[in-house]
């Protein structure tokens, strides 16, 4: 969808289970696949391009504590990966398989904030039905 | 090109029934003992999706634990969506809707079974979202 609408996520769904999303919450979404940096030699400039993973960070989830509870469960499965999406508001829902890391929860505002690690090789996509 | 026509039919009528056996089975579903009403209700949305197996529209297979994973090639087939059988979890991200939300309820289950949101449910075009609510339909009809 290729509209001009930005703002506060929409959802975010982890193996399933949806979440309600901070109305302040700012998504920072490390979208390329590589970090591109300069690899300066006495003569040309060459491209160095190291592969990362397409991380979406700062995400800070409105939870209460049973809320909390099952995302550090999500965050300590061991040996697993699962289904993880999260919608921006000018409607694109985006999608993949991965991990969470639990990042931290905040008492006093009933935040959880993570981080959402793709594990496939393509990243993150978008759902265009 | 799609993998599949709108009218062309891939597997016959026999075939596509043996393969929505295994769904039926899987749940504990059988039609000829459940009260009338929601035998009837269910076996409307079987003719939905026994349809969507034949057109290739509707996967019916099994995951590495053995247990039944169902995938909806949806659009032009470049998109599909993989309902795995987490339907209890499902159960919970449809607590936001009102019990007499049908709609609302099935795609809250179908949108948390592969891993999106009812929203994106909603946005499926109409051909896909007919499948898509005899499936949620079923799915909560067959498990309640």
């Amino acid at each position: 969808m290729a509209n001009d609408i930005v703002g506060t996520p929409v959802s975010v769904t982890l193996d399933g289970t949806p979440y309600d999303v901070q109305a302040d919450a700012n998504f920072t979404q490390n979208k390329s696949k590589y970090d591109n940096e300069p690899q300066i030699t006495s003569g040309r400039v060459m491209q160095k391009k190291t592969r990362r993973a397409q991380t979406v960070e700062s995400v800070t989830l409105a939870t209460n504590e049973s809320e909390d509870e099952e995302i550090k469960n999500l965050a300590d499965r061991i040996g697993v990966t699962y289904p993880m999406s999260y919608k921006t508001v000018d409607g694109t829902t985006h999608r993949t398989t991965g991990f969470i890391k639990y990042e931290n929860r905040e008492t006093q505002t009933g935040t959880t904030t993570i981080q959402m690690i793709p594990t496939s090789p393509n990243g993150w996509s978008a759902f265009i039905p | 090109m799609a993998i599949f026509d709108k009218k062309t039919t891939v597997i016959s009528k026999e075939s596509a029934e043996e393969i929505l056996k295994d769904f039926y089975d899987y749940y504990d579903v059988d039609l000829s003992i459940l009260d009338e009403e929601k035998s009837k209700s269910l076996k409307s949305h079987k003719e939905k999706l026994l349809a969507a197996v034949q057109r290739g529209r509707l996967e019916i297979s099994r995951d590495k634990n053995d247990d039944i994973l169902v995938t909806q090639h949806v659009g032009s087939a470049s998109e599909k969506l993989e309902y795995t059988s987490q339907v209890g979890k499902a159960f919970l991200a449809m607590k936001k809707y009102d019990t007499n939300d049908h709609m609302g309820r099935a795609y809250a289950m179908l949108g948390s079974l592969c891993g999106l949101n009812a929203e994106a449910i909603s946005q499926l075009k109409p051909i896909d979202l007919k499948v898509a609510i005899a499936l949620g339909l079923t799915f909560i009809e067959a498990v309640m």
